[in-house]
């Protein structure tokens, strides 16, 4: 991979920080992003842990600008690749809820991908999980 | 009403009664199954939502879903899946 690995570990914890929790899933998953990008996966799980701090004191303007940013230095043929390594995240926890889908319409866009692709990448990860759920209803709703 | 039964001594199914009789057994099935299923649900230890999936915020969700994270790395999931659009 061309891209620096900072910037993955910075997109990632941008990730990580809008669905809301840094878990064990989570943690198998920067892991499993490190051996399909060929990273290193000591050095990208503690660069995601220390931006996860950083990340969860900023306003989501600071987010939003952060995205922008870390997007605007991946490499323009790899921007397909990243995008599917988001989206191995924010579906990690096996449900795809309406506000993850937001978030992903966003990474898509900050990378420079085009509606269409973002929704064909998607389904394609949906129709290949079968267990992912999709989950239209509120998040949090309680028995 | 006795249900009615046709001249070799079977019931007659094309009867009203006959109908009404399998659509009260089919009734009484599908309670329950429902029935079964909630026992099911009530014994097991995992909290669900309203929807009835697994609620992903009590430490049983988290485990299951810590599970499949792994699961899904042990079968290369996210690297297969780069190959075949990729290349």
């Amino acid at each position: 991979m061309d891209t620096n690995i900072k910037y993955v570990a910075d997109l990632l914890a941008c990730v990580i920080t809008a669905d809301g929790s840094y878990e064990e899933a989570e943690k198998e998953t920067v892991g499993e992003i490190a051996d399909a990008l060929g990273y290193d996966e000591k050095e990208l799980l503690a660069l995601v842990e220390e931006r996860v701090e950083d990340t969860a004191e900023r306003s989501e303007d600071e987010l939003n600008a952060l995205l922008d940013n870390c997007a605007e230095e991946v490499a323009d043929d790899e921007v397909e690749v990243i995008f599917e390594a988001m989206l191995q995240m924010v579906l990690c926890d096996g449900v795809m809820t309406f506000s993850e889908s937001e978030i992903l319409h966003a990474i898509g866009e900050a990378l420079g991908l085009a509606p269409a692709m973002i929704t064909m990448l998607t389904a394609d990860m949906v129709k290949n999980e079968p267990e992912l759920e999709l989950d239209f209803g509120s998040e949090g709703e309680e028995e | 009403m006795a249900l009615q039964r046709t001249a070799s001594g079977r019931v007659d199914k094309r009867t009203k009664e006959y109908k009404v009789m399998c659509a009260n057994l089919a009734k009484g099935r599908r309670k329950v199954a429902r029935q079964n299923a909630a026992l099911k649900r009530a014994a097991s230890s995992v909290k669900r939502t309203k929807s009835g999936k697994v609620d992903k915020r009590t430490a049983e969700g988290k485990a299951i879903a810590a599970r499949m994270a792994k699961a899904r790395r042990a079968k290369g999931s996210l690297s297969n899946r780069l190959k075949r659009l990729f290349g």
